[in-house]
């Protein structure tokens, strides 16, 4: 898994490090765009981003920041080589939790500078392939963007883990704000390497690599579809090619890019500009005392404290704006299982269908709070607040939902007195009902009891 | 006054050093311990053709990266009929660049390449790291290094690659300080009899 690292300024210079789609080649510098005499400077920002995300994927961080140059020739690498790290990455050794279950292990993970981008033009099938194309546009405001290359063990067993483990990767990198994870803008893009064996068998086949993965569903799709492809080679007594394969997400079949004929030879060497340095323990730990809680963590945490169901706790804290709107809200006092409930319902509806995010509510966690506590105190009811939300979501009244409670009359009436009158009102208007529950329809209370609440303009208390 | 001169002994051992160049360094050093007071002593830089071997597999291995980025894809001469990027790589890389360089460029490549890495660049590299450790010891008796800047005086016009790859040797009185990072400088010491200057070199911590 690649990722670009939310830094203000690429890897290796300072131009703006931003995703500028509309304005190719605005973002270039003499390092960036490989001209000669440039030399590469290390963004401290970087280093902190890669430590940050390398310790919140459990890995072990390396004691010395060592940069080697991956040299090839190719367009889209302006110096034609790329400055990343080979035998000292930055983090190894960890593991991610995944949220339904089960655990991937983490390799490593190192940083590098991102390549080109290239746009292949007039390609009979229109498709920007390479193939077929006439000429290629390159722009290089992608060039030296900061990435963490992220390698897990192959503890994958399955397209559904695949896609969980990536879901469950971006989580963390969006919670540490180490990387957006968006795969639509490129600022995620996940490879999936796969090879099958027969059960019980240890020996290690060649491994196919998918890529042009741009959904976690294409991720899914792609990752079951290989492993068929490959056992139904395996039972024709056939054998799988090293190779690198195209997911298709329309034709949902994947095509092959190139074979693989043995490794290439990156001749890869220490960066000689820029010299090897300590990483020392202390700013480790600082960095590390600078994480915020971690989604598994704070999954296992809602389990214990609020007692909320799983699948409840895997919405609430998939998002962190989420969550944390969850948390204030629970602080002002409120029943974090009523919170749940509004939150994940009423109030994502209203969310989704403005298509806002959560920090846009104008709803504050100090009102909502406010509205669940009034319902518990029975001050109002669920139904009397369901008709307060819209006004509350919006944000047209300013003040405590208590004054708009007042303002609009519409407190909890749980007098017995008072409610019996409007019973005796409803009775008293359908008779015919009245000779019908003494007869024997009991139901009809459930008709009685509705007409009483109407005739109480909702205000009565239900029970 | 006072100074520690140390002079390394193997340069004067090296086979391809002149008798006017040593001479003159040789007076040199005199005249700094008797007429200046400094305290002259002989020190040991050992096996000096293997670093300079290992300075030209290192400087060389660089190179090739260093220069890969004339493509002719982002500045320069791509050259009629250039379609793509290999031929105008290919064009522009054996067309513009000079013989030296693409000799620099291919022996760079090869000591890197897999299979061979292990044997050129990387035992060039530990040469590196004890040549470091090498100096520290020698530092500590001394404040600074003296000896010839050049086995020879100065090459007539096309004699250089008359000697080709050989005259890579010459440099390796010169590359010890590069592998190290140490500053040096190079002064005139007198001439030959022909009259061509004469070069003593410093060397310090």
């Amino acid at each position: 898994i690649h990722v670009q690292l939310l830094t203000n300024s690429k890897a290796y210079c300072s131009c703006k490090s931003l995703y500028a789609p509309n304005e190719p080649n605005s973002n270039v510098c003499p390092v960036c765009m490989g001209e000669p005499g440039a030399l590469p400077v290390p963004n401290r920002k970087v280093i902190e981003l890669a430590a940050k995300t390398a310790l919140a994927l459990n890995c072990k961080i390396s004691d010395s920041l060592k940069w080697d140059r991956k040299n090839y020739f190719y367009p889209d690498t302006p110096k034609n080589y790329q400055i990343t790290q080979y035998d000292n990455p930055i983090g190894s050794n960890g593991t991610v939790q995944l949220p339904f279950g089960g655990k991937v292990g983490i390799q490593r993970l190192h940083m590098e500078e991102d390549s080109a981008k290239m746009n292949h033009q007039n390609s009979e099938s229109s498709s920007g392939s390479l193939s077929g194309s006439l000429y290629s546009l390159i722009d290089f405001n992608r060039a030296g963007i900061p990435l963490a290359e992220i390698v897990s063990e192959p503890d994958i067993t399955s397209g559904l883990s695949a896609a969980e483990y990536g879901k469950e990767l971006q989580r963390i990198l969006r919670y540490i704000g180490a990387s957006d994870g968006n795969m639509a803008e490129g600022s995620m893009r996940l490879d999936v390497n796969v090879s099958i064996r027969e059960k019980g068998s240890n020996e290690l086949r060649n491994k196919v690599e998918l890529k042009n993965l741009n959904s976690f569903r294409a991720v899914q799709e792609s990752t079951d579809h290989e492993i068929i492809r490959q056992a139904k080679l395996y039972e024709e007594g056939q054998r799988v090619r090293q190779e690198t394969r195209l997911w298709d997400d329309k034709a949902k079949v994947s095509k092959i890019m190139r074979v693989k004929e043995g490794e290439s030879d990156y001749r890869y060497f220490p960066e000689p500009d820029i010299p090897a340095m300590k990483l020392p323990k202390e700013v480790v730990k600082k960095w590390k005392s600078e994480l915020s809680e971690l989604p598994s963590e704070k999954r296992s945490r809602y389990k214990a404290e609020f007692g909320l169901s799983d699948a409840d706790i895997e919405i609430l804290t998939d998002d962190k704006d989420l969550s944390s709107y969850f948390e204030s809200t629970v602080e002002f006092g409120s029943d974090p299982k009523e919170v749940s409930k509004w939150l994940l319902g009423d109030v994502s509806g209203y969310i989704n269908s403005n298509r806002i995010q959560v920090k846009d509510l104008r709803l504050t966690p100090e009102r909502l709070s406010e509205l669940i506590v009034l319902i518990k105190s029975k001050k109002i009811s669920g139904k009397i607040a369901k008709e307060l939300l819209p006004e509350l979501l919006n944000g047209s009244f300013d003040g405590t939902v208590a004054e708009l409670v007042r303002e609009k009359g519409m407190e909890l009436i749980t007098d017995e007195k008072v409610i019996e009158t409007f019973a005796r009102e409803v009775i008293g208007k359908n008779s015919n009902k009245v000779s019908e529950y003494r007869s024997g329809k009991t139901k009809l209370l459930g008709f009685f009891a509705g007409q009483t609440l109407a005739v109480s303009n909702n205000r009565a208390d239900p029970e | 006054k006072g100074l520690r001169i140390g002079v390394i002994k193997e340069a004067f051992q090296a086979k391809n050093l002149s008798n006017e160049v040593a001479s003159a360094v040789k007076e040199s050093t005199d005249a700094m311990e008797r007429k200046l007071g400094a305290e002259i002593v002989d020190v040991s830089l050992t096996d000096l053709k293997a670093k300079c071997a290992a300075y030209y597999i290192n400087a060389l291995s660089e190179a090739s990266a260093n220069l890969a980025r004339y493509d002719g894809v982002r500045y320069g001469k791509r050259g009629v009929g250039s379609t793509s990027m290999k031929v105008a790589s290919r064009r522009i890389r054996s067309e513009e660049f000079g013989d030296e360089v693409r000799q620099r460029i291919l022996v760079g490549t090869f000591s890197l390449s897999a299979g061979y890495s292990d044997k050129y660049y990387n035992k060039a590299m530990a040469i590196r790291r004890n040549l470091s450790q090498e100096f520290k010891k020698i530092f500590s008796g001394v404040d600074v290094l003296v000896c010839p800047s050049s086995p020879t005086t100065a090459y007539k016009l096309g004699d250089y690659f008359k000697k080709g790859v050989k005259s890579y040797e010459d440099d390796l009185l010169t590359v010890p300080a590069s592998l190290a990072g140490l500053p040096a400088i190079s002064l005139p010491c007198g001439t030959d009899q022909a009259g061509m200057p004469i070069g003593l070199q410093i060397i310090g911590n």
